[in-house]
């Protein structure tokens, strides 16, 4: 930003001591000594930016800087809407020592006398009621359009008593006006979407390091099991996000999740389901029983819910599954609220399958009714029992002619790699995702979580 | 992604076509924000030529959802592709809204 206002500044400083020191354009060709009120009328236009004054500014210098340095006896600037910056006048003009009517009855004529893309002089206007201005005859009018490279931000009109008012000596001062006026203009809009652009990467970065930080760096680790995780954030998507606890008792709680939606809202959103979970995964003292002491999944889920339900946005909604598995009873529970498809491999019976169960999103049903739509699952596990958890980032991935990389060739994956280590597994499964989405750009969040069961080890 | 709205007595019909993301979502919003889409008896929304839906494109019709069951005006989609039923039975949508395979039973319904 101050590079930027530094370059126009300096570019700026150029353009002045060109115009002093060389001929630029025909005024200065015509000029053998520039003039002491043009350059001072120039360089107050150029102090406009150095301030870093707004646009309604610099079209207010241009007009009273062009009035002095001509002697015009009468001036109005037209302003389009070529332009979108908040600070400056939609669509109006400014006026120099005549009415809004008087301009509006000017106008048609000198419009179609002078060309919308070139500097006119007209230096013999009629006589008629119309080219009074202020009781005194109109006799000269020069009239110059405000081009930027890509649009017209007005016409400047100048207007004189006197007959053959203007000459080309005037003519080539006021479009170095004019054009210092675009370049300025141009210059502070370039700098506010310079700006705006700033904020939103700034944002992104922010999202980005909120997501990074609700990443668990360490995971769990224990004789019995065996986990390894990915996760790759899309460059605007985010959302992903998973977690664990340990548990009393020898259990452990993963949960995982997204959130529809992106950048720092939904990088919110993330934190508070963290938050959440770690506030309603505490042990209860006031439990009857040793069940009761901490939630289970689908009472988690129902009172995750209710607590997102004030603060989601209408169109947002979460989806989430989480995982209480014990190890001492050898087998798990788990409540899928809207959350993708647990893939399993099944030791014993030499078997992979996706978990069929149902369940509602959270934040899409916001009354009590949530309660109806989510359900625990109970599962007993063997040793080299293998579950595959992601999120839909990893499933709906586009790879060649547009085609997801689907549930089907995710199971074929376990199907040809059950057997290696929990960390190989994985690897195996990124491997072949690579290999699918060759070339083609990643849309949203990836998350992918193997665990493995192993048999009983002897406590230490 | 093209939204089309055929308007019949008590019915509305939208069809709905190509890729609902989160740029087309906008359009479905528009067209669904309508005030006087409550005035209608039924919502049927065609999804033949529904390819893709998002989380956003979701996110549309559950903003809708209670919206419309408010005014008692019924949304019933159908002709929905299998891979685009997927996405909503596995959010759990399925159990929600009104979804049914064909024009006669979406008319039935």
């Amino acid at each position: 930003m101050l590079v930027l206002l530094l370059t126009a500044v300096l570019a700026l400083v150029g353009l002045v001591q060109g115009y002093r020191s060389q001929p630029a354009g025909p005024a200065a060709a015509a000029a053998p000594a520039p003039r002491r009120t043009e350059i001072a009328s120039l360089q107050r236009l150029t102090q406009i930016i150095q301030r870093g004054q707004t646009s309604a500014e610099i079209y207010r210098i241009l007009l009273e800087s062009a009035v002095q340095t001509v002697g015009a006896d009468a001036a109005w600037l037209d302003i389009t809407s070529g332009h979108a910056e908040a600070d400056a006048p939609a669509a109006g003009a400014l006026y120099h020592r005549l009415t809004p009517e008087q301009a509006s009855q000017l106008r048609p004529y000198l419009l179609s006398h002078s060309q919308l893309n070139s500097e006119t002089i007209s230096n013999e206007l009629p006589d008629g009621p119309v080219f009074t201005v202020s009781g005194a005859p109109i006799r000269s009018m020069a009239a110059l359009p405000l081009r930027g490279i890509q649009h017209h931000y007005g016409t400047l009109f100048l207007l004189k008593q006197s007959s053959m008012g203007f000459d080309r000596e005037d003519l080539g001062i006021l479009q170095t006006f004019t054009s210092q006026a675009v370049l300025s203009i141009e210059n502070l809009q370039l700098a506010a979407t310079s700006l705006e652009n700033q904020r939103t990467q700034e944002e992104l970065k922010i999202a980005s390091q909120v997501q990074e930080s609700l990443i668990p760096k360490n995971l769990p680790t224990d004789n019995w099991f065996e986990i390894s995780s990915h996760s790759l954030a899309a460059k605007e998507v985010g959302g992903d996000f998973y977690d664990f606890l340990h548990l009393p008792g020898r259990r452990l709680a993963v949960l995982i999740g997204d959130v529809s939606g992106k950048g720092v809202t939904a990088a919110f959103h993330m934190a508070q389901m963290k938050g959440i979970f770690h506030a309603l995964m505490q042990e209860n003292p006031l439990a009857k029983s040793e069940r009761d002491k901490f939630p289970v999944p689908s009472k988690f889920m129902a009172q995750a819910n209710a607590a997102l339900t004030h603060c989601l946005e209408k169109s947002s909604f979460i989806t989430s599954t989480l995982y209480i598995i014990d190890y001492e009873q050898g087998g798990f529970m788990f409540a899928r609220a809207g959350h993708c498809h647990t893939l399993y491999y099944h030791a014993m019976r030499e078997e992979v399958f996706y978990f069929d169960s149902t369940g509602l999103g959270l934040g899409i049903i916001r009354n009590d009714g949530y309660e109806k739509h989510i359900k625990n699952q109970f599962y007993d596990y063997s040793p080299g029992d293998v579950m595959i958890i992601y999120t839909d980032g990893i499933v709906e991935a586009r790879g060649e002619g547009n085609t997801e990389y689907g549930e089907a060739r995710l199971k074929a994956q376990l199907e040809a790699s059950y057997y290696l280590e929990a960390e190989e597994i994985k690897e195996h499964i990124l491997r072949d995702l690579n290999d699918f989405t060759r070339g083609y750009p990643i849309h949203d969040d990836q998350t992918l979580l193997v665990i493995k069961f192993k048999a009983a080890q002897p406590a230490p | 992604m093209k939204v089309t709205a055929q308007p019949s007595a008590d019915v509305l019909t939208l069809q709905l076509d190509g890729e609902l993301d989160a740029s087309s979502a906008i359009l479905l919003d528009t067209e669904l924000a309508k005030p006087d889409i409550l005035n209608y008896r039924k919502v049927l929304v065609d999804c033949a030529k529904l390819t893709y839906i998002s989380s956003a494109g979701l996110g549309v019709f559950i903003s809708h959802l209670q919206r419309f069951q408010d005014a008692n005006v019924k949304l019933v989609f159908y002709n929905m592709q299998e891979k685009v039923f997927n996405v909503f039975e596995i959010l759990g949508l399925d159990a929600l809204m009104t979804i049914v395979p064909t024009e006669a039973e979406a008319t039935a319904a």
